[in-house]
Formats: C-alpha cells, sequence, structure tokens
C-alpha cells in the first residue's frame, strides 16, 4: 500500500498498563500487527473518516517494553537497520548492527527487559526487531554453561525429564 | 512463554470467543450482502482482541498450545460455510438461466474473498509459525482451496457454459454485461493459485472448441452468400471482435489459440473457394484493380503459413496472362502484315508498362511481400522470353535502350532517362538470354559512339553500370573499354592537333583508335585510298608509333566520316559522308561518267560494299550523284556521273549509309557461350574430380547466369572436352566423367 508515502498522522499506542504513547502512523507501521490494522482502514478509504484509528491496544506488552519499541521504531524510520546476515558474520553485536541499535539492546539487556522485549516483538510481529533481540540472546549465552545462561536470565532450575521431553518435542523442527 | 500471571486458555473456551466475537459476526454480515456495515467490518479493538487470542492459544506451552486444531478450525469453517450456505444457493440458481448463476457466483466468490481475507487476518500468528515449520498451505492458499474444492469444482460445468452462451450472444451482436464475465472469469485465472491450469483446462478449452462451432457455422453460411470481399470484411471483423474480446475480458495468454481457431475455420478452410469464387475471386479482383479487396486479402491470409502461396500462384497466373497477352498483340499485328522493325518501340513500352504497374500494385496491395516478388519475376521471364517474328525481344529492349539514348530520339529529361533505363533494366533482368543482349547493346553502343551520336556520356556510364550491377563487372567489362577508349581518344586529339599543325597538310583530320577486343568487329574493306587521306593517315601513323611502339594499328574505313565540300551549280554544299562515300566522291569529282565496273576497279571493293554505298549517293533523299539508269536499285551496269542540277534548301547535309555489319553477330554469342560451357564444366570438374553426367549438367546450367544452354549443347561440349583429353569416362560407368590434370 502506500508504504513509501510518509504518513505523519498520529496514533496512540495504549500498553496493558494504560500508559499511552504517541507515534506517527509510519513509525508504527514497523509493527506488522499495527500494520495489518492501519490498511484495513486504508482500504476503507472512501467510507467516513470518523472511523479513523485513533488508538490502538496494545494487549500484552506492558508500558516500560512499550517505551523501547517506540524508542526502536522512531530510530528505525530514521536509520533502518542493517540487515542482520546469517550466518552471523561476527560474535560482537556492535560488528553486526549500528552503534544505535547495539547500544539500545544493550541497553535494554541491562535493564533486564531482553526476553519481554522478544515476547512483545513476536506479539506485534516487528521482525528486525525480534531479530535483533535474540541475536543478543544467542551473543550473550555464547561459550557459556547451562547454569551461567540460567543466572544471567534469571531462570527457574533444571527442567524435570518430562518438562525436558516436551520441549523436545515442540521444538523438533529446530534440529 | 506464557507470562507470568496470565491464566491458561482452553481451546473450548478460546474457540467459543473467536466463533461469536469474530466467525460469526463475519458470516452475519456475508449473508445479509453488507447491509449493516458501516466503515469496518471490525473495529480495531474487535480485531486485536482475536488476534491475541490466537497468539495466547499458539503460544501456550503444551499441552495447551492450540495451533494445530485452531488451523484445522480455520478450514473446516471455510468449508462448512461454503457447503452449507454457498454451494445450496448456486445450485438453486443455476436451474434459473445462465446470467443468474454468473451474477450469483461473482457476489459469493467476491464475499469469499473478503471470508478469506478476514479468516487470514485473525488467525495471522498460525501463518508465521506453526504453517511455516510444518510446511503447510498459507491461510490464504487453504481459502482458496476450499473454494476451488468445494464450489468450484462443482459449479464449473454450468458456469463455462453460462460464459459461453454469454460470448456467442456477443458475437451476435447483442449488449451482454462484459463486467459479468470478466469477474467470473478472473474466479478461472485466480483459482489456479498461480497457475492457469483450471482457466485453460476448464474454459479456455471449451471456449475455444465452441469457438471453431460457432465460426464453422458463419463460413457455410458466408461462403453461399457472399462475394470474396464481402467474405473477407466479415473475416476481418470477426477476428477484430475477438481480439477485443480477449482484451476485454479473456486471459492475454488465449489471444493466439482463440485467433487461430477463427483463422482455420473462417480463412484457412474456405480458402481456395474464396479465392477462386467465381466473379468475385483473386483473379477478377486483380483484373478490375480492386487496390482495398486485395489488401485484405493479402493481409488476412498472411495470418496462415503458406497462406500467401495461392495468392502469389493466381498473381504469377494473372500477370503471365497480361504479359502474353501483349505477345500476342504483337503477334497479330505481324500477322495482319505489318512490316517487323526492331526499332518499334510499342512492345517494349508496353511491357514496361505492364512492370510498372503490378510492380506498383505488389508494393501498395501486397505490402512487397518477396513471395509476390517472385510471382512478378517468374511471370516476366515465363513471357519476356517469348519471342515472336523475326527479332528478338531482347532486341527490342536493346534498341529502345538505344533509342533513348541516342540524340534525337525520345525526348526525355535527365531524370526520366534514368527512370526509364532503370525500368528497363529490371526487365532485361528476366531475360534468359542476357548474352545476347549484351552483344546488340554493344553494337549499338559502338555505333553510338563512334557516330557521336550519343545524347550523354553520363547517361551511358549510368546504364552500364546498372547492367553492371545486375550481371557483375565481367558482364560490361568490354563496355567500359568502349567507354575508356573514346575518353583516352579525347585526351589524345589535342595533342595529335598540335602536332598536325606542325606539319604542311592544312586539313582537319583526326583518328579515334579502338582496342581490338572491346569493340565489335567490323568490316573493313582493303579500299584505294586518295592521297589527301594517306598522307594524313601516314602521319598520324609515325605519331602513334613513336608513342606506342607495342602497338598495331589497323584501319577500319567503313567507321569514318568526313566532310566534303561540293560545288553544285553556283552552289557550295558540306556533305557529311561517312569515310567510304567521301573516297567515292572524290573519285566522281570533275563531272567524269563512271560505270560500276570501272568504280569498282577503282576503289577495288567488292558488290557487298560497293552496292550499298552507290545507292546511299544516287538513290537516297540526297541524289548528288545521278545514276542511268534511272531506279531505286543498284546494278552491276549501271554508270554514274555527278549530278549537276542538285540542289537542296540547307547547306549542310548529312547523307547517311546504311551499315554494312548486322547489329549483332549471332555466331560469335555462340562461339562465346561455347567458351562460357566450357569453362564452366572445365572448373567444376577441376574442383570435383569425378561427377555423374546430370550433376555436371545441373551444376552447369546453375552456374550460367547470362543465358540458359539447352543439356543438348553441354552434352556437346563435355564430348569435345573428351576428345581434347581435358575429361575422360569412367572405364566402369559410361555416366562418369573423370577429369584429366
Amino acid at each position: 500500500m502506500n508504504e513509501e508515502i510518509d504518513d505523519n498522522r498520529e496514533v496512540t499506542l495504549i500498553s496493558n498498563d494504560c500508559q499511552q504513547f504517541n507515534i506517527t502512523i509510519k513509525e508504527a507501521k514497523i509493527s506488522k500487527l499495527i500494520r495489518e490494522i492501519i490498511e484495513e482502514e486504508e482500504e476503507d478509504d472512501d467510507s467516513d473518516c470518523e472511523d479513523e484509528v485513533k488508538t490502538i491496544n496494545i494487549i500484552k506488552v506492558s508500558g516500560d517494553v512499550l517505551q523501547y519499541i517506540v524508542e526502536y521504531a522512531k530510530n528505525y524510520v530514521l536509520e533502518a537497520m542493517d540487515e542482520i546476515e546469517s550466518p552471523l558474520k561476527s560474535v560482537k553485536v556492535d560488528e553486526i548492527v549500528q552503534p544505535w541499535y547495539a547500544e539500545f539492546i544493550q541497553k535494554v539487556y541491562a535493564d533486564g527487559k531482553l526476553f519481554q522485549l522478544v515476547t512483545a516483538a513476536n506479539y506485534m510481529n516487528i521482525q528486525e526487531l525480534l531479530q535483533l533481540a535474540c541475536l543478543k540472546v544467542a551473543t550473550t549465552i555464547k561459550g557459556k554453561s547451562q547454569e551461567q545462561i540460567r543466572e544471567i536470565f534469571g531462570l527457574s532450575p533444571e527442567l524435570t525429564a518430562e518438562e525436558r521431553k516436551q520441549i523436545e518435542e515442540e521444538n523438533k523442527w529446530v534440529r | 512463554m506464557t507470562e507470568a500471571g496470565s491464566e491458561i486458555i482452553t481451546f473450548e473456551r478460546g474457540w467459543e470467543e473467536i466463533q461469536t466475537k469474530a466467525i460469526d459476526k463475519l458470516e452475519s454480515i456475508l449473508d445479509d450482502g453488507f447491509k449493516n456495515v458501516k466503515g469496518r467490518m471490525f473495529g480495531n479493538e474487535d480485531y486485536i482482541q482475536v488476534y491475541t487470542l490466537c497468539y495466547d492459544m499458539c503460544t501456550q506451552r503444551s499441552p495447551y498450545n492450540h495451533s494445530r486444531e485452531l488451523y484445522q478450525r480455520h478450514g473446516e469453517t471455510i468449508e462448512a460455510y461454503l457447503t452449507a450456505k454457498v454451494l445450496p444457493a448456486l445450485r438453486a440458481r443455476a436451474s434459473q438461466g445462465g446470467t443468474i448463476l454468473l451474477n450469483e457466483l461473482q457476489k459469493r466468490w467476491a464475499n469469499h474473498q473478503v471470508m478469506n481475507k478476514w479468516m487470514t487476518k485473525f488467525f495471522n500468528y498460525l501463518d508465521r509459525f506453526y504453517v511455516k515449520h510444518h510446511s503447510l498451505q498459507t491461510l490464504s492458499q487453504a481459502g482458496l482451496r476450499h473454494f476451488k474444492q468445494n464450489i468450484y469444482e462443482e459449479i464449473k460445468p454450468e458456469a463455462t457454459s453460462a460464459i459461453i452462451a454469454l460470448i456467442d450472444e456477443e458475437r451476435d451482436g447483442n449488449m451482454i454485461d462484459k463486467t459479468l464475465i470478466k469477474t467470473n472469469i478472473e474466479l478461472y485465472e485466480n483459482i489456479g493459485m498461480g497457475n492457469l491450469e483450471s482457466y485453460t483446462n476448464d474454459l479456455e478449452q471449451p471456449l475455444l472448441d465452441a469457438t471453431r462451432d460457432y465460426y464453422a457455422k458463419k463460413r457455410e453460411l458466408w461462403i453461399v452468400h457472399d462475394s470474396t470481399p464481402e467474405y473477407l470484411i466479415k473475416a476481418e471483423k470477426a477476428l477484430q471482435d475477438e481480439k477485443d474480446r480477449v482484451h476485454d475480458y479473456l486471459n492475454p495468454l488465449s489471444e493466439n489459440k482463440l485467433l487461430k481457431v477463427v483463422e482455420e475455420e473462417v480463412l484457412e478452410k474456405a480458402e481456395t473457394i474464396l479465392l477462386e469464387k467465381e466473379g468475385s475471386g483473386c483473379y477478377v479482383l486483380l483484373s478490375n484493380d480492386k487496390s482495398a479487396d486485395l489488401q485484405r486479402m493479402c493481409r488476412l491470409f498472411s495470418r496462415l503459413d503458406n497462406g500467401l502461396d495461392p495468392i502469389a500462384a493466381i498473381v504469377k497466373k494473372f500477370i503471365c496472362d497480361m504479359g502474353m497477352e501483349i505477345v500476342q498483340q504483337r503477334q497479330s499485328r505481324l500477322e495482319a502484315g505489318e512490316k517487323d522493325k526492331n526499332d518499334d518501340p510499342t512492345f517494349v513500352k508496353a511491357l514496361l508498362a505492364l512492370h510498372e504497374k503490378y510492380l506498383g500494385v505488389i508494393k501498395s496491395d501486397f505490402s512487397g511481400h518477396s513471395i509476390f516478388q517472385k510471382a512478378l519475376k517468374d511471370a516476366f521471364v515465363e513471357f519476356v522470353n517469348k519471342n515472336v517474328g523475326q527479332y528478338k525481344n531482347t532486341e527490342f529492349m536493346s534498341t529502345y535502350c538505344d533509342r533513348i539514348l541516342k540524340s534525337g530520339g525520345e525526348k526525355l529529361s535527365e531524370k526520366e532517362v534514368e527512370e526509364t533505363l532503370e525500368k528497363v533494366v529490371q526487365l532485361f533482368s528476366y531475360l534468359t538470354e542476357k548474352d545476347v543482349f549484351a552483344e546488340i547493346y554493344r553494337n549499338q553502343l559502338a555505333k553510338r559512339l563512334l557516330n557521336g551520336r550519343s545524347a550523354s556520356s553520363d547517361a551511358e556510364k549510368v546504364m552500364i553500370s546498372k547492367l553492371k550491377m545486375q550481371c557483375g563487372t565481367h558482364f560490361t567489362s568490354k563496355m567500359e573499354g568502349m567507354i575508356s577508349d573514346l575518353a583516352v581518344g579525347a585526351d589524345s586529339k589535342g595533342e595529335f592537333d598540335e602536332h598536325m599543325k606542325s606539319t604542311d597538310v592544312k586539313m582537319d583530320f583526326s583518328v579515334q583508335v579502338l582496342t581490338t577486343g572491346f569493340w565489335p568487329t567490323y568490316k573493313s574493306p582493303e579500299i584505294n585510298i586518295p592521297d589527301q587521306m594517306s598522307t594524313c593517315m601516314d602521319i598520324f601513323k609515325t605519331w602513334h608509333d613513336q608513342r606506342h611502339q607495342q602497338r598495331k594499328l589497323t584501319w577500319v574505313f567503313s567507321l569514318g566520316n568526313a566532310t566534303v565540300r561540293a560545288n553544285f551549280g553556283k552552289k557550295t554544299y558540306d556533305l557529311n559522308v561517312t569515310s567510304l562515300q567521301a573516297i567515292a566522291l572524290n573519285l566522281m569529282n570533275g563531272g567524269k561518267k563512271k560505270t560500276y565496273e570501272e568504280l569498282k576497279q577503282e576503289l577495288n571493293l567488292d558488290d557487298s560494299v560497293l552496292k550499298p554505298l552507290m545507292h546511299s549517293l544516287s538513290c537516297g533523299k540526297y541524289k548528288v550523284i545521278s545514276k542511268s539508269p534511272a531506279s531505286n536499285k543498284i546494278n552491276s551496269t549501271d554508270s554514274f556521273v555527278a549530278n549537276a542540277k542538285f540542289s537542296s534548301n540547307t547547306r549542310k547535309i548529312r547523307i547517311p549509309m546504311a551499315s554494312l555489319d548486322a547489329t549483332h553477330n549471332a555466331k560469335k554469342v555462340d562461339e562465346d557461350r561455347n567458351y562460357a560451357i566450357e569453362a564452366s564444366i572445365v572448373r567444376t570438374m577441376k574442383a570435383r574430380k569425378t561427377l555423374k553426367h546430370q550433376q555436371l549438367v545441373a551444376e552447369v546450367l546453375s552456374q550460367l547466369a547470362f543465358f540458359k544452354p539447352n543439356p543438348r549443347a553441354i552434352k556437346k561440349r563435355i564430348e569435345s572436352l573428351i576428345d581434347r583429353e581435358y575429361l575422360e569416362r569412367s572405364a566402369d560407368d559410361s555416366q562418369l566423367y573423370n577429369y584429366l590434370a
């Protein structure tokens, strides 16, 4: 649709803890979930405009994480993030993406919100952010033992045999 | 990845919510025909809730991960709606007529696209992981597949018949709902999910079959009732209509197939009948100059493979008939007692006019297609080489050129001369005996050049270069040699004039040196020459020998000219005569009476020269010599004396004399041909070493460009070469020749 056109109308994103974030439609559209909603409206452009989307409830995302996402989106429209090539050409994040993104994800990590950001990016369907977050996870756990990883991310102790089997079953495709 | 604090959603509870919030609403909107929808079908609140619900159900840990069930339910929901609602509605309409069915199908297809879109949006999260990891059809593809299996496959026979019926109606000139057809045809195109198999098998093929039937009936109708031009107008319109039809609502890939069917039915199967139709067939159109009809005919049949061949055959036959008529006219004139003259331009002009006309017709009506150019050529080759009467057509053509190129012939501008020559050369290219033309042309050229009768040396050069283009340098080398002899002559004339001034001979005297071989061979009688002349000749010979020691001069008196000043009574005349005439007049000077026998002795001439010589002086328009007894024929008993009573209004008089030589030497042509054939045989055998008789003859025939010898002549040459031991017959096979080095 009108992807190339700068759409500077604003839309308000509301987190599950009722924090509000104003963002332009152009910025918001890096989320494919939001794009689906807005484009549906654009298709009906000829109908009355009262119907225009003003607010969108981002049900699954909390304010502190949505804050990061909005920050990411605003920067993304200024300078699109480099594509993360697979296999990774380095083990250091700042050698793979631009400095802003490397600092950004480091900040999220330090804030202990990395896992929540992964979930939120997945939910809101923001591929580039999801990749960046996963990249951070990958570089962080590289060369670490199970215990260290669990400590870093504050995960619960060992899985039961049953749970382990379950996870393997679910993630067959990984192998 | 369940977030802490949120509770597990069971499939039953989740599905119930999706069912009520999304599916029931969607289906009721479709059923109501969007009556109650203002703006968005689903607000973003509703949508994001359903999306989130699906997201949750797909991201819960096993055993609460419901991806598989959701994917299944997505399909089942669509299938159920299609079989329960859509199919019965279509079935009910099918019996009410084609248009009603198509309208319903159009609506249901549009509905399905809306449903499919929303179902894809709601279950979007499935597409992202579940579908990918299990390599399933995407939601949208699955939705389309359900429509294909449950609706399309069921209803397509009726739908296709309905579409074809509407198209046939449009062909009959009725207005139809093109948009309805277009949207339905889009269904056929899209249902294949990227390939056109459904469209081609389910719609296109039946349509092609129906089209064939339709136009087969039309053909049978038209061919009885319409003339060829009327039929072709209809055929052309039909083709245009079908092309527009494809553009209007069919897939572009159908265009060629559809047009081919129409071409086969309307053109190919009717071609012979149309072309030969009595009163309006191709031949009739040609004879009536029906340009527009012929153009259309050519345009239409050029669409078929080899479709132009039969037309070209008729064109050839027609032109051939026209040409033969010209030949016949000439024959009838001769039979009616007209004298056959080689300089009669009527015949050549008629051929030129015919050629020009049909060259134009082929260019404009048959778009210059090579097959018609060939037809024209073949036709002309056929009748241009049909000789009737005493003179061959080659001679007519060459003489026609002579007429154009010689001063005082046709009055034409420089441009017209060149154009006419171009046309004659085109005609010339059809001649099989080009060598005969060359021989005659060379004789006539020689005469023009030597008698100073050539109107323009530029025109001469133009003509030679045209012949050269047609036949190559070998063909024109002698003619070019003749022209250059004259150029050299003009240069050296000045020098010789200077030389003459330094002698005490006071006479205008000039000599044109001709190179042996370039020029025709002329009779050169050993006439006794008066002293004044021989003095001049000696001066020239000495001068020439100094400059060219290796060259031998031979004098050709029969070609020379002289001006003789003669007094008759009180009046003085300048007589412009040939050298021979001048010598004879010199003898008659002073009013002496001489008998024929005396003249014969004194001049040292035989009858074949003396008779025409004396005839020109005593029986022509200007009788400067009187003959007794007076008559129009020279007898060996006649006697002659200068005509004292001669008088004329003009002071300068040209007295022509009949040529001593024929226009060309047929024997020489034959000799040249023999050389050419032998050269070709030897060349071929040298390359091939051994060859069968038939192959050798064929090869020789293909090599000889300027004439077509008959195989017997070739055989004779082969035998002659065997006698001279260039070739031998093979010991094992009398049909095989070996080359002897």
